[in-house]
């Protein structure tokens, strides 16, 4: 069927080294024709048109534009003429250009709708489930195809020309399996952070390091997260360890606590990025950071001054339940307050002295000992004494139908687009219950779903996605050093750009959609990364550990100008460029696009690189 | 719980207040048609003239505490429902700075609190100037009223005080709504200062997010004159939004580039200070603008909010660090009368428990205080509907909501900028009376 076609344009035969690293011993684990996870019978496939998945051979809507690449000229077609009949066939994978965007939306605008409003979190609240957005499509209407663009751009940090040819040859749904299978650290990329010294080191330990300098600690953190968004192949437990870090945000600015961030980090959210959501709500729950960050540590419900509700609000508010995007909640204050007593004495080590110094403790005294009613009775503490009463309430959260539709709306959001649509949110919080909250055939749900496929071009780049994106399709090279000049400006710029990890300061985490990154300082940023990058002046060349675009790779084997810069456009993603930008390119470079691709010296290849990069269109995946 | 007020003794709760306030100020008159703004004098730009006041908006991001912000220290359970934090009485050690009329013949109660509430001691720099000046507005138990939302999530509250309702259908900032209403073009409408955009600053009127002057150029590229050329050819004439972002940026980034934004050693060296300080430049710049958004976070405190005399608290230190940039601020455009044409409100998202939690913080709650100050805004302390008591509402709690805070900003709008409201607060009718405080 059509949903697992992959635009499949031509082979990589160059592609030899993708070839060893792909062999990954769980990437048997999901064959092609059976369900690995069960599916509800009214959701998910028989929503999106039923049939075995993957086993039509796809069509291949875009094969043609990737056998004679050439620069689109929309309103002068033939314009730009072939400009070589000798050319081999580009090692390049084809990527679509107009074809996949909505129908609406003209090739030389940005894909974002003009008409949502940039503010937008939600889907409009008048909308009753029966109308929204996107309506699944009717049995044996076209669906659009899963292009490996489209796949590699949200799956991952961004997409590269291997991962194309990789999703080419192994189709989407193998590939979406074998990601799923890869649900841990990439040990080649794990070993290159052997030499961080608090990555793995004991949350005492770390303490240490930070009680004399802060500096280290986060330096590690950070540029861990830089090195393997960059590196790993491991690209969707990555992009799903960020997703959990925007979800359960902590940010601990006094000094002595500072250290909780990489315990957090390494020890709390990765272990359970692509496993059982009940997990990961319980391991957040008990893990000092959050204890501290939210306050629930010092919550005595037994002082004369009561529970602090910190904690109790946001697990409700956002770890679980949620709030619906007409801002209806299931809970009530009450409900609030009743998770606060439940909670309280979910504490941590707080002596300075002890070995045990921030372990998780869970202090009686503090404990609140009355029963506790929750959503009108639906959940109570009777007899359920002291830490058994929170040990009961999370899973019976994590379970809650209410929470599997919050969870599914923002994977959605994260995923698919800025406003999910309710077919896809019943069906995705279905998948989800049905399978002990593992995320991973949720997430092989939204991939396969006829809405992602439709989506093209509906999620902005977050600034770290960008940074990442650009550097990756660069074939940047990174130097691992966290003490060095690239970690460094590489931190600076993300942080010019109001995304550097672990700093977001309300609870709820960074934002994931377009509108409040849609700002114009926003934009000079973007442009004064992409330009620094491809033209190499983000550091020091003649200094160590040099952030360094080798741009000569991406050559390939384009004979003129016109070919290179089609070449680019396509290795970045990017539609058409209209004749006005084609020609704005060339000129200030002083080149027309039959010139010989000797004509681009290095600084040249760099600017041209620069420009493209700050395409309206390269801010969008 | 409620805080009750004493009775207190006849000269303070005096009502000589209320007739200055009337004669002075003409408070409470009908709402009629909206008031001609004035002609921009020291903020005026060329070719853009426009009329009004600027509007300035600081939002203290977190939900700050109302009842530390202006201390009811005249109420004993004040003092019961908060053992460690309350803030003690003006002639006590670490007290409140006395808002009364006593002191201060320049200011108004038509609210009927006089000298049962106080400021937090660390506005003591404005309270020198603007409050003794009577340019100073105090708002206690203001909010969102119950009838329109009860949240007590920051997020859906920023929305809400951001949006100026709490309609699903309302998706614009007021302050951009605000501008729009008037119809303005000018290079430079509306400046948020922040890298994200905001609520508050988003909507029909043309915004630029500026997070800081001194950093805000095309810059990066090879050369750029040749990738000004290359941007224009990608950015203008695309309508998506990334594309109209983009349109917006290259119409001013220049002039933008070109604007002088060397620190001020009279503003504080922090990023507030750098915001205010550069909202005054681009007040100045002749680029046409007439609103600014300002945010200034950290006031989430649920714990170690502070006590009394503790200068490094963490209430303290926000306030401290608010008022001595607000009074930079202010100083700064007093200078040459720009702030008789300026307005600036601080608001922020929900007021805090009454009764402080078992940490020394306090929770979420509902009202809080907010302040207006400018040449043309009339000191005092103003509000509805209040008593002689402080009520805790039982079916809402902490801090029951007497002027919706749209109330004091409609006034502002209408009185000080000529803007009709009806576009900007399309869910808030309108009430028959003001607050009175605007000259």
């Amino acid at each position: 069927m059509a949903l697992a076609a992959v635009a499949v344009a031509c082979e990589s035969p160059g592609d030899a080294s993708s070839g060893t690293t792909l062999v990954d011993p769980g990437a048997g684990r999901f064959p092609d024709a059976l369900p690995l996870y069960d599916e509800p019978s009214t959701a998910g496939r028989a929503a999106a048109g039923g049939g075995p998945s993957g086993t039509t051979p796809a069509k291949q809507p875009t094969a043609e534009a990737g056998s004679t690449p050439r620069i689109t000229r929309p309103d002068s077609p033939g314009a730009a003429g072939p400009t070589t009949t000798t050319r081999k066939p580009t090692t390049l994978p084809a990527t679509p250009t107009t074809t996949a965007l909505p129908a609406t939306v003209p090739p030389s605008t940005t894909a974002l709708p003009a008409t949502v409003p940039p503010s937008t979190t939600a889907p409009p609240t008048t909308a009753p489930p029966t109308t929204a957005p996107t309506a699944p499509p009717t049995p044996g209407a076209p669906v659009a195809a899963v292009t490996a663009l489209l796949l590699s751009n949200r799956a991952t940090f961004g997409t590269t020309s291997q991962l194309q040819a990789e999703i080419s040859r192994l189709g989407t749904e193998a590939w979406i399996d074998q990601q799923l299978a890869r649900n841990s650290p990439e040990p080649a990329v794990e070993s290159q952070l052997s030499g961080y010294r608090t990555l793995r080191a004991s949350r005492q330990a770390v303490w240490a390091i930070a009680a004399e300098d802060n500096d280290p600690v986060f330096e590690e953190l950070v540029h861990a997260t830089v090195v393997r968004a960059r590196y790993s192949q491991h690209q969707l437990f990555e992009m799903m360890a960020h997703f959990w870090m925007d979800h359960f945000n902590i940010k601990i600015d006094d000094g002595p606590w500072f250290h909780l961030h990489t315990d957090y980090q390494e020890n709390v959210i990765r272990p359970h990025a692509l496993g059982r959501f009940e997990d990961l709500l319980r391991a957040t729950a008990e893990s000092p950071a959050m204890l501290h960050y939210l306050n629930n540590a010092y919550s005595n419900a037994n002082s004369s001054r009561g529970v602090n509700e910190n904690y109790g609000r946001e697990l409700l508010e956002l770890h679980t339940l949620g709030i619906a995007p007409d801002g209806s909640h299931l809970y009530t204050e009450a409900d609030v307050r009743g998770a606060a007593l439940i909670m309280s004495g979910w504490s941590i080590v707080t002596d300075r002295n002890s070995p045990s110094y921030s372990d998780f403790v869970f202090r009686d005294n503090y404990h609140w000992q009355g029963p506790v009613s929750m959503l009108d009775g639906a959940f109570t503490s009777v007899g359920l004494g002291g830490k058994s009463a929170g040990d009961a309430l999370l899973p019976y959260l994590a379970h809650h139908p209410t929470t599997a539709r919050h969870l599914a709306h923002k994977l959605i959001r994260r995923f698919v687009t800025d406003t999910p649509p309710e077919s896809l949110i019943a069906s995705t919080a279905a998948v989800y219950l049905a399978n002990d909250t593992d995320l991973r055939p949720v997430l092989r749900h939204i991939f396969l779903s006829s809405e992602f496929a439709a989506a093209t071009g509906q999620k902005m780049r977050r600034p770290f996605e960008l940074v990442l994106a650009a550097m990756r399709t660069l074939e940047t090279d990174v130097p691992v050093n966290p003490l060095g000049q690239a970690a460094q400006t590489i931190r600076s710029r993300l942080n010019d750009l109001n995304h550097v990890p672990w700093t977001w300061e309300q609870p709820d985490g960074f934002a994931d959609v377009a509108g409040p990154w849609l700002s114009s300082d926003g934009l000079l940023e973007r442009w004064g990364f992409v330009a620094r990058l491809a033209n190499n002046f983000l550091t020091n060349q003649n200094n160590p550990d040099p952030i360094v675009s080798d741009l000569s790779r991406l050559v390939g084997t384009a004979l003129t100008v016109g070919e290179l810069m089609d070449d680019l456009r396509v290795r970045f993603g990017l539609p058409g460029l209209t004749p006005t930008q084609q020609d704005a390119m060339l000129s200030v470079l002083g080149l027309t696009e039959s010139d010989p691709t000797s004509a681009l010296d290095a600084a040249r290849l760099g600017e041209l690189a620069s420009f493209l990069l700050s395409h309206p269109q390269y801010q969008v995946r | 719980m409620m805080l009750q007020l004493p009775n207190l003794p006849a000269a303070t709760r005096r009502t000589a207040s209320r007739r200055s306030f009337l004669g002075s100020a003409g408070g409470a008159v009908a709402l009629g048609t909206v008031a001609l703004a004035s002609p921009r004098l020291a903020l005026a730009a060329p070719g853009n003239p426009g009329t009004g006041d600027a509007l300035v908006v600081v939002f203290l991001r977190g939900g700050a505490d109302g009842l530390s912000l202006t201390p009811p220290y005249g109420y004993p359970s004040y003092r019961q429902l908060r053992p460690t934090i309350a803030i003690p009485p003006p002639d006590d050690p670490g007290g409140a700075l006395p808002l009364t009329s006593v002191d201060n013949p320049n200011a108004v109660f038509p609210s009927g609190i006089d000298g049962v509430i106080g400021l937090h001691p660390a506005f003591a720099p404005l309270h020198q100037t603007l409050w003794q000046q009577g340019r100073l507005a105090i708002i206690p138990a203001a909010g969102l009223p119950a009838s329109e939302s009860r949240t007590r999530s920051h997020f859906e509250a920023e929305r809400y005080w951001e949006r100026g309702s709490a309609s699903g259908s309302i998706r614009s900032g007021w302050l951009n709504r605000a501008v729009a209403a008037q119809g303005l073009t000018s290079p430079l409408p509306v400046v948020n200062k922040s890298n994200q955009n905001q609520d508050i600053s988003d909507g029909p009127a043309k915004t630029l997010s500026v997070a800081d002057l001194r950093n805000f150029g095309i810059d990066g590229y090879r050369s750029r004159t040749r990738a000004r050329t290359v941007l224009d050819a990608l950015y203008l004439g695309d309508n998506g939004s990334v594309g109209a972002t983009g349109t917006d940026l290259l119409s001013v980034v220049d002039q933008l580039d070109a604007l002088d934004a060397t620190p001020d050693p009279s503003y504080p060296n922090t990023k507030l200070g750098r915001d205010l300080q550069q909202v005054a430049i681009m007040l100045r710049s002749g680029l046409g603008l007439h609103a600014a958004a300002v945010e200034f976070g950290g006031w989430d405190h649920h714990d170690g909010l502070g006590v009394p005399g503790d200068t490094q608290g963490r209430f303290h230190r926000r306030a401290a660090e608010l008022a001595a940039s607000l009074r930079a601020f202010t100083d700064d455009l007093d200078s040459d009368g720009a702030l008789d044409e300026t307005s600036i409100l601080v608001i922020t998202e929900f007021g805090r428990t009454i009764n402080e939690n078992g940490s020394g913080g306090t929770d979420h709650g509902r009202a809080t205080t907010i302040m207006a100050m400018g040449g043309g805004i009339q000191g005092g302390v103003f509000g509805d509907d209040y008593s002689s008591v402080i009520a805790d509402d039982p079916t809402e709690g902490d801090l029951t909501v007497l002027t919706d805070f749209r109330k004091a900003v409609a006034e502002i709008l209408e009185r000080r900028a000529g803007i009709s409201i009806g576009s900007v607060f399309p869910t808030y009718a309108a009430p028959p009376t003001r607050l009175g405080l605007t000259r």
